[in-house]
């Protein structure tokens, strides 16, 4: 398996890893729904945040 | 950010698993970034698995909140790399979930607003972040 680090996060691939998406996991379909829920209400901010450096 | 993090095993960049480690022993974890009905906006989850399925429900108490945090923190810097237009959404199971990414998010605030635009929900729209005001859900994308 190969090995990597992104900033201080040790990665190990593994490419037989379980995958769980919407529709194999009812907490992620859950999850995506109430996300979509909120989007369908406001969509994504609109304004770009400025930041005082 | 330099706090102690969990290793974490990925087969792709929108699934990291690792394995809690505390006073109650060794519990499976999945972080989670899930394509949503609008383009370039992912959700994030952060479950328990057991028995192969997957609890966002599950109170852990492992004594390494710390640790798990910086750990999602440092999974959404490396989705991110990846998906540099993406959004990502976070809404706890509960609302002491919730209040828990506050925390993060108000502990680490000068580092990740270098990094991220915040904005918090509340009140059916959304805000810039910010410290100590109370959100139903948070966003962030890279600046």
């Amino acid at each position: 398996m190969e090995e990597f680090k992104i900033n201080n996060l040790k990665v190990t691939y593994n490419p037989e890893q379980v995958l769980f998406t919407p529709e194999n996991s009812p907490v992620v379909k859950k999850k995506v729904e109430a996300a979509n829920e909120m989007l369908r209400k406001t969509g994504l901010p609109k304004f770009k945040y400025v930041v005082e450096k | 950010m330099q706090l102690a993090t969990y290793e974490v095993v990925t087969n792709k960049t929108e699934q990291f698993n690792f394995i809690s480690v505390g006073k109650n022993g060794n519990i499976q974890k999945v972080i989670l970034f899930s394509t949503t009905a609008m383009k370039d906006l992912y959700n994030l989850t952060l479950c328990d698995i057991e028995n192969g399925i997957l609890d966002d429900l599950s109170i852990s108490n492992n004594g390494d909140t710390e640790k798990i945090l910086a750990t999602v923190a440092q999974c959404v810097y490396s989705f991110t790399n990846n998906h540099l237009e993406a959004s990502v959404y976070a809404e706890g199971s509960s609302h002491a979930r919730t209040r828990l990414y506050q925390m993060g998010l108000n502990k680490y605030y000068d580092e990740i607003n270098f990094h991220f635009d915040i904005f918090g929900y509340k009140n059916e729209d959304w805000h810039p972040f910010e410290k100590n005001t109370n959100y139903d859900a948070f966003l962030v994308r890279r600046k």
